[in-house]
């Protein structure tokens, strides 16, 4: 003659819903627990996400070829384009220095490009490839030029005007370049190669090998030095302290929970002096606890991520699976522990258990 | 005999002294027993050790002459016995109709029927028109019925109550005292530790304890 599970669970269903101040303390405390754990998951991954893309656009997987005294082979660099690890490689040759009639003594660079250098030098939009001039931003400006427009050169023919790019990110000095798209056949000054960011560092080496057959004594240089103080993200996000912090979370709780099955030592006792066993005590305290963990969790993830949200960037899906799995692990743990805090707390005499008021 | 003690001496660690020492007792169904002596003569350490609340240091506690193990102490405090205890234990947060019930869940009962024969025991010591009110608001003499009303509700075969009236005024105590000894089930025994002698007199049979040893009533 026992407890009915039944009766078991509505009887820690009972005492969660009697002491509404208690399970209201236990509830904003462990969805505080478990949503700064998932602000700090999402906070330091969107920190890292926003990091790892400023630092792509900023040309950190780029690499340059030249040769001393220009003469790369334009062809050779295009037909990269397409390759393993290669997001785009183009080249160019600068052609001397333009004006216009509509701003007189003022000097443009103007250079020919191989198609391919636009989606280098300009990450955010594609440049039409075409007959037609593409310029950099502060040439448009001065010249008032925009897309579609004609510009005429003071000694060669009008062009009309197929884009305009935002080299800022890449390339700024190219904001007062008019770039002429022109096929690879011949020979360039440079020739940049942008790369998958795990395809970089072997790239980058066997580059000047690529050119060697055809262009004497090819130099490779990074876009972007890194040095001992460049971040590096992947390590970053591999060490943050917030990984492992599932652990110390739900102990803490676990802790939290100790305490309070303290102050209730003479219910416990009570439960035992009437023939309850401590693993139906420790059944009882899960249908107590669980639910307020599970709706904590809720409570503290969604509002981790409304934070987030609101305040910084949207998280990506990775960074909220991450978040979700760190503050779950953390949630588990404490539904798996919290049960035990009233049976821990009742080991011993029941006879001095009831005697503590 | 049903329940009896044998050679049965506690402390409550190594190093402490004796709390009761050599104690051979025998208690009848239905029986009536009062526990008597002065304050630390060792009362309530002897009331846990009936009601297998406290496993004894020495010797051993049989029940229909088994001697009753660590083991199965849980099933038997469950079938066995009800407590009342001094200071009127309960769940403070739960109503006077929860807390009557509580002993009859805990032996199986379903829900409905344990409310159903506790709300009835509330009323026979006075409390009925109190079921609905938690217990925290309850005065000590109306918790203190409340305990007894779960212990009778519960019929068990012996109800051990420690000093059950020992915060209540002289009115009261006999208002509960006449609640668990003559509201008692037919064939449910009372063991009751008192020091009040009215309570006492009330009983079959008064045992005496000093020091931890039984001095007067200890056989059957």
């Amino acid at each position: 003659m026992t407890w009915r599970l039944a009766a078991l669970i509505e009887e820690g269903l009972a005492n969660l819903r009697a002491s509404a101040f208690r399970s209201m303390l236990l509830l904003v405390v462990c969805a505080a627990a478990f949503g700064g754990l998932a602000y700090l998951e999402l906070r330091q991954g969107t920190e890292l996400t926003d990091f790892v893309r400023d630092y792509r656009e900023g040309g950190a997987y780029v690499a340059i070829a030249s040769v001393p005294g220009g003469g790369l082979s334009g062809g050779r660099c295009e037909s990269l384009n397409g390759e393993p690890g290669i997001v785009g490689a183009g080249a160019w040759r600068g052609t001397g220095q333009a004006t216009f009639p509509t701003a007189p003594g003022v000097l443009f660079q103007s250079a020919d490009v191989t198609p391919g250098i636009l989606r280098v030098w300009d990450t955010r939009q594609a440049l039409g490839i075409g007959t037609g001039l593409v310029i950099g931003p502060a040439m448009a400006e001065e010249l008032g030029l925009r897309t579609g427009l004609i510009a005429t050169f003071v000694s060669s023919e009008p062009v009309r005007v197929s884009g305009v790019g935002d080299f800022v990110r890449r390339n700024p000095q190219a904001a007062r370049w008019a770039l002429s798209p022109v096929s690879p056949a011949g020979e360039f000054d440079e020739c940049w190669v942008e790369f998958e960011p795990g395809a970089y560092e072997a790239g980058r080496e066997t580059l000047a090998a690529r050119f060697a057959e055809s262009s004497a004594d090819p130099a490779v240089r990074p876009y972007r030095r890194s040095d001992e103080f460049t971040r590096d993200p992947a390590s970053e996000w591999a060490s943050r302290p917030q990984k492992w912090g599932w652990i110390a979370v739900s102990g803490g709780l676990f802790g939290f929970g100790l305490v309070a099955a303290w102050f209730r030592r003479a219910e416990a006792g009570l439960y035992l002096a009437m023939g309850t066993r401590r693993a139906q005590l420790a059944l009882m305290g899960a249908a107590e606890s669980w639910p307020v963990v599970a709706a904590a969790w809720c409570l503290g993830f969604s509002y981790a991520v409304a934070a987030q949200s609101l305040r910084f960037t949207d998280p990506t899906l990775e960074i909220l699976r991450h978040a979700a799995v760190t503050s779950g692990s953390a949630a588990l743990l404490a539904l798996a522990l919290f049960p035990w805090g009233g049976a821990l707390v009742a080991r011993g005499s029941i006879a001095t258990l009831l005697k503590d008021r | 005999m049903p329940l009896t003690l044998r050679g049965v001496s506690h402390r409550y660690s190594p190093v402490m002294p004796w709390v009761v020492r050599g104690i051979d007792m025998e208690i009848a169904d239905g029986e009536l027993v009062a526990l008597m002596g002065p304050s630390g003569s060792g009362k309530t350490t002897l009331l846990s050790i009936l009601g297998l609340l406290t496993h004894p240091a020495e010797g051993a506690v049989l029940l229909d002459g088994e001697p009753v193990r660590k083991r199965t102490a849980a099933e038997r405090r469950t079938t066995e016995f009800a407590w009342v205890f001094q200071t009127a234990n309960a769940l403070l947060r739960r109503t006077a109709l929860e807390n009557a019930s509580l002993q009859l869940l805990a032996r199986g009962a379903a829900r409905q029927t344990a409310h159903a024969v506790a709300a009835d025991e509330l009323e026979r010591v006075g409390v009925g028109h109190l079921a609905q009110r938690p217990a925290r608001l309850l005065s000590g003499g109306e918790l203190q019925r409340v305990c007894i009303a779960r212990a009778l509700a519960a019929a068990p075969r012996w109800i051990l109550a420690d000093e059950p009236t020992g915060q209540l005024d002289h009115a009261t105590t006999l208002e509960v005292s006449a609640a668990l000894i003559t509201g008692r089930p037919i064939g449910t025994g009372v063991i009751i530790a008192t020091h009040d002698q009215e309570v006492a007199h009330r009983c079959g049979r008064v045992i005496r304890l000093v020091d931890g040893a039984v001095v007067v009533g200890g056989g059957a």
